[in-house]
């Protein structure tokens, strides 16, 4: 069956082709019945909806439930403040004697090797990757020991201050000191094999 | 049927409890010296180190939920045990080395039992209990948190805590025992060189101070209370700043008889002291020597009254 093209199709004349393109053009869209009425109804109750007295009541709704926010962050934090305060107030304080160093002992090479231990001991101890492998009871233990050993240096120097010639003071003085010093260069060493 | 499902995932359920509770079980060897210096990790749970007359290192177990075993090195020279961190459960390893091995063991947390190895042991724990035994060349243990038991004969003991107890007996050539706030018991017959350093432990010593032997004893608040056989022969000085002495001394050869200590102390302000010599003077007295700050000191040196 021979091909039919269009370039040598019967010619159908002007109006078909005329009609065609009418055809081939968008059809007019109208709106909906009764859309506008719709479309103003809408408009008047959200008009209705941002009258003056109800924006007060959701303008006060809106500061109290910030208001609530508000205070309930303010007691969390509270009570995150109030539980450092008391870990801190807890927790040993090792170098609570050490403004009570007296002139001698700001001088003995000793004292300074222990208040520098200690310093390196707290450092060492709030590292959270060095002190990531520490046992909470190895810790503690040293921290109270500290503590421990601190409140007798205080308690030798009340007697030094009594009777600045008490020898087994001044000796007990010494040993303290050293003990602190072995104490820390020992439980550092330890706890950094871990 | 269905009591009898119910029985089967009851067993499944068991047996699996079991099995996690129990941990993984390991077991691995290596080649090893008879005199190797060997180390062992363990960071939680367990580990028992036994001495046996192989050339190896055995070590089995069951292992917490997170460790793992390593171990390696040369024969001279081994280190092994378990490492990383336990999520579930607690290892409990027992590991056999050649008996005359020189051994190191650290341990986090864990548990340390060391016997029958006679070579020289290094025992270092931040929060275990160690506990050693048998008879040795030398002792060093260290534990911050845990204590310290030692029953062994050896020539030479270092041994230091922190907070826990401090136990130590049997025959002992030489000692230096420390700790700052834990009790230090030592019980030996004889005893040698043995000194004892505490800020506010007590003290309890028991038992004969070898004529060529010495006790030296150094506290700040800790009691110091002393034990020896009646017939002790020793040169006392016992010195208290701010406390009392107390005890009694049983008379001994060509010696009246003394009984109470009251009589021989001295009192300078609130310093209480005592210097006497226990025993026939012309035999040789060890000398026991106490200093404390505000302990108590109690000897006792008599027999037994029936």
């Amino acid at each position: 069956m021979m091909r039919t093209d269009d370039r040598f199709s019967d010619d159908v004349g002007p109006d078909a082709a005329l009609q065609r393109a009418l055809d081939a053009l968008p059809t007019e869209r109208t709106l909906p019945a009764q859309s506008w009425e719709k479309l103003q109804d809408a408009m008047h109750a959200n008009a209705e909806s941002l009258a003056p007295s109800d924006a007060r009541a959701t303008v006060l709704r809106l500061r109290a439930a910030r208001g609530f926010t508000i205070a309930t962050l303010a007691a969390v934090l509270g009570v995150v403040v109030l539980d450092r305060h008391a870990a801190l107030r807890d927790a040993p304080q090792p170098l609570s004697a050490t403004p009570l160093l007296g002139a001698a002992e700001r001088q003995d090479p000793r004292v300074l090797a222990v208040l520098d231990g200690m310093q390196t001991w707290q450092r060492a101890a709030n590292d959270p990757v060095r002190a990531a492998r520490w046992p909470v009871a190895a810790r503690a233990a040293i921290d109270a020991s500290l503590s421990a050993t601190e409140r007798a240096l205080t308690e030798v120097r009340g007697t030094l201050a009594r009777n600045p010639d008490d020898a087994v003071a001044r000796a007990a003085l010494t040993a303290i000191r050293e003990q602190q010093l072995v104490l820390l260069q020992r439980a550092m060493a330890l706890l950094d094999e871990l | 049927m269905p009591r009898a499902g119910l029985l089967v995932a009851i067993s499944l359920w068991h047996g699996a409890t079991t099995a996690h509770a129990q941990g993984r079980a390991v077991s691995r060897g290596w080649r090893a010296a008879v005199t190797a210096a060997i180390k062992v990790h363990a960071p939680t749970g367990s580990v028992i180190v036994e001495g046996w007359d192989r050339d190896s290192v055995d070590l089995t177990g069951a292992l917490a939920e997170g460790e793992t075993v390593f171990g390696g090195g040369s024969a001279a020279g081994l280190k092994l045990g378990a490492e990383g961190t336990a999520v579930r459960g607690a290892s409990r390893l027992v590991i056999h080395v050649p008996w005359r091995a020189r051994l190191t063991v650290r341990s986090g947390a864990a548990e340390v039992e060391i016997r029958g190895v006679t070579g020289t042991v290094d025992i270092g724990a931040a929060a275990g209990n160690v506990m050693v035994s048998g008879e040795l060349e030398s002792v060093i243990a260290e534990s911050i948190s845990g204590t310290i038991r030692i029953a062994a004969t050896t020539r030479s003991v270092r041994a230091r805590t922190t907070r826990g107890t401090l136990d130590v007996a049997g025959q002992i050539a030489e000692a230096q025992l420390s700790s700052v706030g834990g009790e230090i018991h030592v019980s030996g017959q004889p005893l040698g060189r043995l000194r004892i350093e505490t800020i506010d432990g007590g003290v309890h010593v028991a038992g004969r101070v070898a004529a060529s032997g010495s006790l030296d004893i150094e506290t700040f608040g800790g009691a110091v209370r002393i034990e020896l056989p009646a017939d002790q022969q020793a040169t006392l000085d016992l010195r208290t700043s701010s406390a009392e002495i107390t005890g009694h001394v049983d008379a001994s050869a060509g010696r009246s008889a003394i009984p109470n200590i009251q009589s021989l102390i001295t009192r300078t302000g609130s310093v209480v002291s005592l210097v006497h010599t226990l025993g026939a003077p012309t035999r040789a007295a060890p000398p026991i020597t106490v200093r404390t700050f505000r302990g108590r000191i109690t000897i006792e040196a008599q027999r037994q009254r029936r």
